[in-house]
């Protein structure tokens, strides 16, 4: 599969750029699938304001510190890990997960995400295909700035793609 | 050779903006408070050049206790923090009453800026007058607070 990146024009802030991602052939981009399927259910909605919350204030005042993102392997997500959602019960309810590439302290990638089940994202039915989507996209990016085909432009805070280059994962 | 760029496509998600202002204020000061907090213990630690570890000896826990409340398994509770602020030599949540005792030059300044914008209020702002009470104001408040600051 081809994935496209897509910089989201009003989540361009002062101190983060943010970015999402398209793959070829679906209808909507990774943030906004996970933006329309949280939207549905009350208690996701609540979360997910929270998160788009943490993306702006990180976006607008802090930059994106390794401290506001939780390592998961080669990809990060959001919330921070010091947040915890304290509305339920259930002890398997470990919150909403959005899977994210922090690429620099002003480039960040929003991907997608779900509800998480288990301890394991491997595991949890919600979270684990986005998981290991951000994982491999991760991992494939890295490649490619190793490999000079991605650049990380800090003066304009933007992702520049070769012409003649693809992300095929 | 300078290589050709890609042409990115951006996309527009007013959704977006809209969720965050549909929140209600509670949950907004929650997740803005939460960042302050945690950027500035991470600034603290990383000044005093303090790791976890260090940080749950002098809080005398284990490091897996303090991994948990530092990895978000506990959210920040008032007691959690003020073994934070004895373990680390410093106020993370300050409020007006310790304000005034750690900052006694701001609060004076504060109090003469509030004083010069009850001024203001009560005044009839007729364009006369308006140039002068700003002057005050400027003079008397907002100066001495940035002194202060």
């Amino acid at each position: 599969m081809i994935v496209e990146i897509v910089p989201i024009q009003n989540l361009r802030y002062e101190k983060v750029t943010y970015y999402t991602a398209r793959v070829e052939g679906r209808d909507a981009s990774e943030f906004r699938d996970f933006q329309q399927r949280m939207s549905a259910n009350t208690n996701d909605q609540i979360e997910l304001n929270e998160i788009r919350r943490y993306i702006q204030k990180i976006g607008n005042e802090w930059g994106a510190e390794p401290v506001h993102f939780k390592d998961e392997r080669a990809a990060e997500r959001l919330p921070p890990p010091y947040y915890h959602f304290i509305d339920s019960d259930d002890p398997n309810d470990y919150g909403l997960r959005l899977y994210c590439i922090r690429l620099t302290k002003e480039i960040v990638i929003l991907l997608n995400g779900g509800r998480k089940t288990d301890r394991n994202p491997e595991r949890c039915k919600n979270c684990s295909q986005h998981f290991k989507f951000a994982n491999r996209l991760a991992e494939k990016i890295n490649e490619a700035i190793t490999e000079k085909f991605i650049y990380l432009n800090s003066d304009t805070r933007e992702i520049e793609i070769d012409e003649d280059f693809d992300l095929e994962l | 050779m300078t290589r050709k760029k890609k042409i990115l496509v951006a996309e527009e998600m007013p959704e977006f903006d809209a969720g965050i202002a549909g929140m209600p204020e509670d949950s907004k000061i929650f997740v803005d408070k939460s960042l302050e907090i945690a950027q500035y213990i991470f600034r603290v630690m990383e000044e005093k050049g303090l790791k976890q570890k260090d940080l749950a000896v002098k809080m005398g826990k284990t490091e897996a206790e303090i991994s948990k409340l530092l990895a978000g398994m506990h959210n920040y509770t008032l007691r959690s923090i003020a073994k934070i602020e004895a373990a680390l030599g410093v106020t993370v949540v300050c409020t007006p009453a310790s304000h005034k005792i750690a900052f006694p030059k701001l609060n004076e300044a504060r109090t003469s800026y509030e004083k010069s914008e009850k001024k203001i209020e009560s005044a009839s702002l007729t364009a006369g007058n308006y140039g002068k009470l700003v002057q005050m104001n400027t003079n008397n408040g907002f100066q001495n607070v940035l002194k202060a600051i």
